[in-house]
């Protein structure tokens, strides 16, 4: 790869940061993301951030100040080289740009979709100093991804230019590598891996790529095709790819290496949902929220087996929580036809842990907000139906151990809110099983893994994402991958080295 | 791969279809499951391993009318390429000698338990199958279990089950009961042998959609534990199954 690109002591970097003061870089305003209209959002699945325009993409790099010292990059968990791929738009190198992202992730439409920017880069960016809008580092990263895509799309495959680059060694290629789930943690380690040159395969239980970007974030946040154009770039990487295969129970640990599966990585994630253990949460009405969104996204309208999804257009939903999961429920359940979608969440509006732009969206989209109400009993009807929900209402205390104000509740003060569907969406376990003999695990079902290296108690097997850390976000599952592949690399490394050695 | 070897129709109502998977037909054991996608648009439908065959490197499951499923059985035919295929899932009963067992079941619901009856014939138990609803569309499930059981019973309904085990426990010993079928049959069974202290199994038939465990539809309480049916189940001890709450929830499906 041409290091120019990345440089910022390359020539047309210099030239470009002369090519406008910084405060004229300064007076820019941050550009508005274009989206379609709430009105309209609701009564499809079109995807509600449409992406930048060419011309909105570059006055947007513009306002970026090349940093010497980037903030922006100590913020990003995968350590993208931010200024640069930034600057490679403003000089119209989209391509270049792309280039840069794929040195430290392999799904950037994904994540300059679904990362919570304004906790990462963008809280690092110069501007919070100044006081203004920070660059929109997520918007930008979605643009080089999703214009290159749509690029290749119309080019014929023979003259795409490869904007991969790989590190690959010979000495790997015989190495073979299994990553089990195919979650972004485990795209992100295949990735890593596969560019290093070892021969890797990665098995996931369900009957399609990509976990929670696929079962769990609905279209209208991230489009399916988005995924799968990612996962594709892994496959011309070499990554191989079995399904139906649920490592643990239809295929042991063992059986891997027995197959001569020489190094491990566990990535399958928290999807076993919790549940509050109130009365009521077992009636016909209440379900979680994975059972409403993969219902939504996989199971389209088929008759044939169980409830099609016209059972799951209620009139009054209420969603348990107020994660990022909870939001997309909550906006997925107006587009549903509800006429009352309800965020029931116990703390208080600053404590809501979902990402800005999904609380905005959801709140333009008509959703209500019962901050500091906390269910206590699911009521049924005189058919054994859900009815009603009786809620806590809350005020703030003192701060908790999590430094957030913990909710306390106000004595004698419950509501009771007629609804007809509950989803609840409090938070998720480790997925059963894992069936790992020698793999120390918390109380929790987690894997305890050294997290320097993300290496388990047992030898051969890493870990990393949500199986590790519990229900968390898709960039830190992807940082895990990559940490996890770098260090695998180093320790086979190390026994290549030692055996030439001999 | 996952190829349709041979389908043997009993009755537009009931197909056994025989399905090739090396992996399967190796591992599987009475109670374990699979998750099966015929094609595209065909959601995931979990179908009890019924038989395997470990030399010719496949598996048996019986596809019922019952489950809305006759447009699909009049569909497959032998070498089609089944599209997605996982298993085997659960957790599969602790086969040993237990003395004498009653398999009880109706109907269609009897599918479950004829891998279970095989396997603790094979283990040396007096088996004894009490098949309940029966009608011509379920006889090939009683030539199935035929093979295997001791003895057959047919029974009209819930109340002459529960009068043949009262007679067959004060006959002999019977150290265990499995059964399958509707929800209210199996609790008013479950309470019988209670009383008689009989230990009593029974195998869930629950609608599931990924069956690994994410979705929490197949929840059930089990003892005040919520246990999920494609993880922890299918089987369960029944006198701490909370039938009651299945029963409702279950009538909100299919």
């Amino acid at each position: 790869m041409n290091k120019d690109i990345i440089s910022r002591d390359s020539e047309w970097r210099e030239e470009l940061r002369k090519l406008h003061t910084t405060k004229e870089r300064t007076a820019l305003p941050r550009v508005v993301m274009p989206e379609i209209p709430a009105a309209y959002r609701v009564t499809c699945n079109d995807e509600v951030n449409q992406g930048l325009s060419i011309e909105q993409a570059v006055l947007e790099a513009r306002r970026c100040l090349d940093c010497p010292d980037p903030g922006c990059m100590k913020g990003c968990p995968v350590s993208n080289n931010i200024p640069s791929f930034i600057k490679n738009i403003e000089r119209r190198n989209f391509t270049e740009a792309l280039e840069v992202l794929n040195l430290t992730t392999v799904l950037p439409a994904v994540c300059g979709r679904v990362c919570p920017q304004e906790k990462q880069c963008e809280a690092g960016c110069i501007y919070n100093k100044m006081k203004k809008p920070p660059v929109a580092i997520g918007n930008l990263e979605r643009f080089v991804a999703d214009f290159n895509r749509e690029m290749e799309r119309n080019t014929p495959a023979a003259e795409r230019r490869d904007s991969i680059h790989t590190l690959a060694s010979p000495f790997f290629a015989g190495i073979k590598i299994a990553v089990v789930g195919s979650g972004p943690s485990g795209l992100a380690f295949a990735g890593d891996m596969a560019k290093r040159g070892y021969d890797v395969t990665i098995f996931e239980a369900l009957d399609r790529f990509g976990g929670v970007l696929k079962y769990g974030i609905p279209e209208f946040c991230l489009p399916n095709d988005v995924v799968d154009a990612e996962i594709a770039k892994l496959d011309t990487l070499g990554v191989k790819f079995v399904k139906n295969a649920f490592v643990g129970k239809t295929i042991s640990y063992k059986q891997l290496q027995e197959q001569g599966f020489k190094g491990i990585y566990v990535a399958t994630g928290a999807g076993k949902p919790r549940f509050m253990g109130i009365p009521g949460e077992n009636l016909p009405g209440v379900m979680t929220a994975n059972e409403y969104l993969i219902r939504l996204n996989l199971m389209g309208d088929s008759e044939i087996y169980g409830q099609s999804n016209t059972s799951l257009r209620r009139k009054r939903v209420a969603v348990i929580g107020a994660g990022n999961t909870a939001m997309d429920a909550v906006r997925a359940a107006r587009r549903m036809g509800a006429e009352r979608a309800m965020i029931v969440y116990r703390r208080g509006e600053d404590e809501i842990p979902a990402r800005a732009e999904e609380v905005r969206h959801a709140r333009e989209e008509g959703v209500e907000f019962l901050t500091l109400h906390n269910p206590v009993e699911y009521l049924e009807d005189e058919n054994g139906i859900l009815r009603a929900m009786r809620v806590q209402r809350m005020e703030l205390g003192e701060p908790d151990e999590s430094g957030r104000r913990k909710p306390v509740e106000i004595p004698g003060a419950i509501e009771e809110i007629e609804v007809d569907l509950v989803v609840i969406c409090v938070g998720y376990l480790p997925n059963p099983p894992a069936l790992l003999a020698d793999v120390d695990k918390s109380r929790q079902g987690n894997i305890v893994v050294d997290g320097a290296s993300m290496k388990s108690s047992s030898p051969d097997i890493y870990a990393g994402g949500d199986i590790v850390r519990g229900a968390a976000t898709v960039i830190l599952a992807m940082g895990d991958g990559r940490k996890a592949a770098k260090s695998m690399s180093e320790a086979f490394e190390n026994i290549i080295r030692n055996t030439s050695l001999l | 791969m996952n190829q349709i070897k041979d389908i043997i129709r009993h009755s537009e109502h009931t197909a056994e279809v025989v399905i090739e998977s090396e992996s399967i037909a190796t591992s599987a054991r009475a109670g374990h499951f699979v998750i099966i996608r015929f094609d595209e648009e065909c959601p995931r439908i979990p179908f009890t391993i019924v038989d395997t065959d470990p030399e010719n490197g496949t598996f048996t499951i019986i596809i019922h009318k019952g489950a809305r499923l006759s447009k699909l059985i009049n569909s497959l035919e032998v070498g089609y390429e089944i599209l997605d295929l996982l298993g085997p899932l659960g957790q599969a009963l602790e086969i040993k000698n237990y003395g004498t067992v009653i398999c009880s079941g109706d109907g269609a619901g009897f599918v479950p338990l004829l891998p279970i009856i095989r396997a603790l014939k094979k283990a040396g138990n007096k088996v004894i199958a009490i098949l309940s609803e029966f009608t011509e569309k379920t006889s090939c499930l009683r030539s199935n279990a035929e093979k295997y059981a001791d003895e057959i019973i047919l029974s009209e309904d819930e109340d002459e089950t529960i009068a043949h085990i009262n007679r067959l426990s004060s006959e002999m010993p019977v150290n265990l009961v499995v059964m399958t079928g509707p929800t209210h049959m199996m609790k008013k069974i479950s309470e019988c042998t209670r009383k008689v202290n009989i230990p009593t199994l029974c195998v869930l038939n629950m609608v599931m959609l990924d069956g690994v465990g994410l979705c929490g539809i197949c929840r059930v309480m089990v003892d005040g534990q919520r246990k999920l049916t494609c993880i922890d189940g299918p089987i369960f001890d029944a006198h701490h199954v909370d039938f009651d709450q299945l029963q409702n929830r279950q009538r909100y499906f299919v």
